[in-house]
């Protein structure tokens, strides 16, 4: 987005924001959340911090929004239906690079760190869909009338069935297209190529409740990564004193497991979005001083997020620690 | 035994379904035009309805591409749609598209919407932002407000507000509204004070693997926020659940609502698998249910023996015969001593023998699980908007109840099909159900089943207030 096109797009929120009177409600705060930004750059979503950033608060709502986030690894997966708790398991506690999984606090990486991993070697996205509707485009609109690129499908892997499906009766029900692009588990077949990849780990804090995976994968990747990924991220958690009976609170797109102090405290398996209080953990407890807390999520196509807040036993939200990239 | 058994339930379940061939996607809003009604899917494939049960293939709309949707301002249809499908691998530019039609009627020499070139775009994503402008829903609200909300999983769904006389983006704005997130399917309702976001969640397009399924968040601002049922904002994932799935249908989506008159309104969607027709998508209708102030799907009733109980008193409608006293029994305090004992049930053959032969009256009295209080309800292949009509008789025998002249009530010893033996049954917004007969001899006045007193019963006009118009259906 250029400057110009920024400067008229808050212009323009502006004169949306007083035309709109009563719809925005009594907060004279304005969630730029709220409103269109059609800017994917990454600082429309992270600012990146430095190793030694003072600490930062759970949000408002009690949101951790600071994580070190290594660039993903590429595990190309067409598909979300594969996410098997199995599956899961096996992908994201795979040990890609030396000491991906530590817990030790004084060995965390550091914002700027590099490791060299072996990965899959990314696939095509998509497999087919439908190239569009209807041909020819209504008048006026930035966009009308693009076809959607062929190798594309909707967010679950399929393409939109038009109309009535044909005769016949297979076993298991027709799905979209007739079946086959949902179905069975992602692992390829034969061997996947691989590649050497240098991965830089990132400390950032998030501009949004939720951690958009996404542009960060696009981000720190020129552009070349947005689906079939893995995410590895960490945030330390500082306590002043023991705080027992807490759960850990999670949403992802897709599927993620999730570990205090090394404790697995949590799985979200399956295709699924992101929704706040999606899982929690069983009781935990924060102890005093740092507590790791680590997660791992896998998306094949589709949008990719998370967020995370801890809560206290009798419901109500957890905000009385700080959170640090160390 | 077994196999009559399966398949005896497999119809049952199935004939709780549209019926006919009412195979589509993402259905627009159900829309009623001279007494018929249309919906379109994906693509802009047609079904329509002489009766809203029975659906067959209709008209397509040409140049019609994601998830239309229809709404009647006036005296004319507005159409939106998406013209790409949603994208995954890559880019996500779309573009959200409204248009006018005079009349739904294909035969109508007014049919017809204005060529692609000439339709109105009212909203677009780019190939790479936080949204997808896919799955266009609209709503006239009750100040004269249009608003179309649209957006797939691929991030925000996003509103805007349009000109209800022309359809068109109003001139004021210059940005969407973020709403909600990762979700798809989404519409908007009203009721009492609060507007309703309606979205789908879960997995789209997987047959019988599905997992779609409806989901609402509500705000006392058209423009949100949209907040669930545990205080959590739709902008961070919220939603209460309307329907998932049930037995033999899964992957509920791509809500719409038709309001027939106070208290009785349905939701229109489509199941992502019919279990019972391959594992087809098929278009599906059924009541909608407030409680608490939220909505959920309601249930047709299934065909079965119940007590029909009246909502006024509690009591149960029967067949007025001689009540016939059973025998055994230890009274009150609990008698002597000794090992229990079933009491047994009065039979229908206990006591058919002396009933009348011919009509008999019916009346509301206590229930005691009686031949002459149990009603088995069958449904026919003809209906009403998501509902079957019923033949309505007497468990283990063909003696139905009958509207008859004078809008009164009788039962007649053998069900004929004439039209004053068929009822609509239509769950109401509160649970409970009105019973209207199809016809009623002498009269075209539309009536239902109501109380007149505690104990009886007769045919009245319909007041959602009035309780005497509403019963319920009991299986023990």
């Amino acid at each position: 987005m250029n400057r110009h096109f920024k400067l008229i797009l808050a212009v323009g929120m502006a004169t949306f924001l007083i035309g709109c009177g009563s719809d925005t409600g009594s907060n004279s705060k304005i969630d730029p959340q709220r409103y269109a930004n059609r800017n994917v750059d990454f600082d429309q979503y992270f600012t990146e911090i430095k190793a030694d950033a003072a600490p930062a608060k759970p949000d408002e709502k009690g949101f951790i929004r600071r994580w070190t986030i290594i660039e993903p690894i590429n595990k190309p997966n067409s598909g979300n239906s594969g996410f098997s708790d199995s599956y899961i398991l096996a992908e994201l506690t795979k040990e890609y690079f030396k000491g991906q999984f530590t817990n030790d606090i004084k060995a965390l990486p550091k914002t700027g760190d590099k490791v060299i991993v072996e990965t899959e070697a990314p696939r095509a996205s998509g497999r087919g869909g439908f190239g569009g509707f209807g041909g020819g485009a209504p008048a006026g609109g930035p966009g009308a009338g693009q076809a959607r690129p062929q190798g594309q499908a909707r967010p679950q892997g399929q393409a939109r069935p038009q109309g009535a499906p044909q005769g016949g009766a297979p076993q298991g029900g027709f799905g979209g297209f007739g079946g086959g692009m949902m179905g069975g588990a992602p692992a390829a077949a034969s061997a996947p190529a691989t590649i050497k990849d240098t991965l830089e780990w990132h400390s950032v804090d998030s501009k949004l409740f939720n951690i958009k995976l996404i542009r960060f994968a696009q981000g720190t990747s020129n552009g070349q990564k947005r689906y079939g990924l893995i995410f590895n991220a960490f945030t330390v958690i500082n306590c002043d004193q023991d705080i027992p009976n807490v759960r850990l609170a999670a949403g992802s797109n897709a599927s993620s497991i999730w570990w205090l102090n090394g404790e697995k405290i949590l799985t979200l398996q399956a295709d699924r979005r992101m929704v706040a209080d999606d899982g929690m953990s069983k009781r935990v407890t924060l102890k005093k001083g740092k507590n790791l807390l680590r997660g791992a999520v896998i998306n094949g196509p589709g949008m990719s997020d998370m967020c995370v807040r801890f809560y206290n036993e009798d419901g109500t939200i957890l905000k009385n620690y700080t959170v640090t990239n160390n | 035994m077994g196999l009559v058994a399966l398949v005896s339930v497999s119809m049952s379940e199935a004939v709780m379904a549209q019926i006919g061939a009412p195979f589509i996607h993402d259905p627009a809003t159900i829309a009623e035009c001279d007494g018929k009604y249309y919906t379109w899917g994906t693509g802009g494939s047609g079904l329509v309805s002489e009766d809203g049960w029975v659906w067959t293939s209709g008209e397509r709309i040409p140049n019609v591409g994601a998830a239309p949707d229809m709404l009647k301002i006036g005296d004319r249809y507005l159409l939106a749609y998406s013209t790409t499908g949603g994208g995954l691998g890559g880019g996500h530019a779309g573009t959200i598209v409204t248009c006018w039609g005079k009349t739904l009627d294909p035969k109508s020499p007014d049919y017809g919407f204005p060529p692609a070139a000439e339709r109105t775009t009212v909203a677009h994503s780019l190939t790479d932002e936080d949204c997808d402008a896919i799955d266009a829903g609209l709503i006239m609200t009750s100040d004269g407000r249009l608003f179309v909300t649209f957006g797939t999983y691929f991030g925000f769904i996003r509103m805007t507000e349009l000109d209800p006389q022309t359809g068109a983006r109003l001139d004021t704005l210059t940005e969407d509204i973020n709403i909600a997130v990762d979700c798809e399917a989404t519409t908007m309702i009203e009721h009492d004070g609060w507007y309703y976001l309606l979205g789908t969640h879960g997995t789209c397009c997987d047959g019988v693997n599905s997992t779609y399924n409806i989901i609402c968040g509500r705000s006392k601002s058209p423009t949100g926020p949209f907040i669930d049922n545990v205080g959590r904002d739709m902008i961070e994932g919220g939603g209460k659940m309307v329907l998932g799935c049930r037995d033999g249908y899964t992957g509920a989506g791509h809500f719409g609502r038709t309001i027939i008159e106070e208290g009785v309104e349905k939701m229109s969607f489509h199941w992502e698998a019919d279990y019972y027709q391959s594992g087809r998508s098929t278009l599906a209708i059924l009541p909608i249910v407030w409680r608490n102030g939220w909505p959920e799907a309601g249930y047709n009733v299934k065909p079965g023996v119940y007590e029909i109980e009246s909502e006024r008193r509690g009591y149960a409608l029967e067949i007025a015969t001689e009540y016939v006293r059973l025998g055994g029994g230890r009274g009150m305090f609990g008698g002597g001593g000794g090992a229990n004992t079933v009491v047994p049930f009065q039979k229908l053959e206990d006591v058919i023998g002396n009933w009348p032969k011919g009509n008999i009256d019916v009346r509301v009295i206590d229930y005691q699980f009686r031949p002459n209080q149990k009603w088995e309800l069958v449904p026919v292949e003809e209906g009403t908007l998501g509902t079957p009509y019923y033949k309505i008789l007497i468990a283990g025998t063909n003696r139905a109840l009958a509207a008859v002249a004078g809008k009164e009530l009788t039962t007649v010893p053998e069900f004929t099909g004439a039209p004053e033996q068929l009822w609509s049954i239509d769950q109401l917004v509160d649970g409970t159900y009105r019973i209207c007969p199809k016809a009623v001899p002498g009269t075209n006045e539309k009536v239902c089943l109501i109380s007149i007193g505690d104990s009886n019963a007769s045919l009245g006009k319909f007041d959602f207030n009035d309780v005497n118009c509403k019963w319920n259906f009991r299986q023990y």
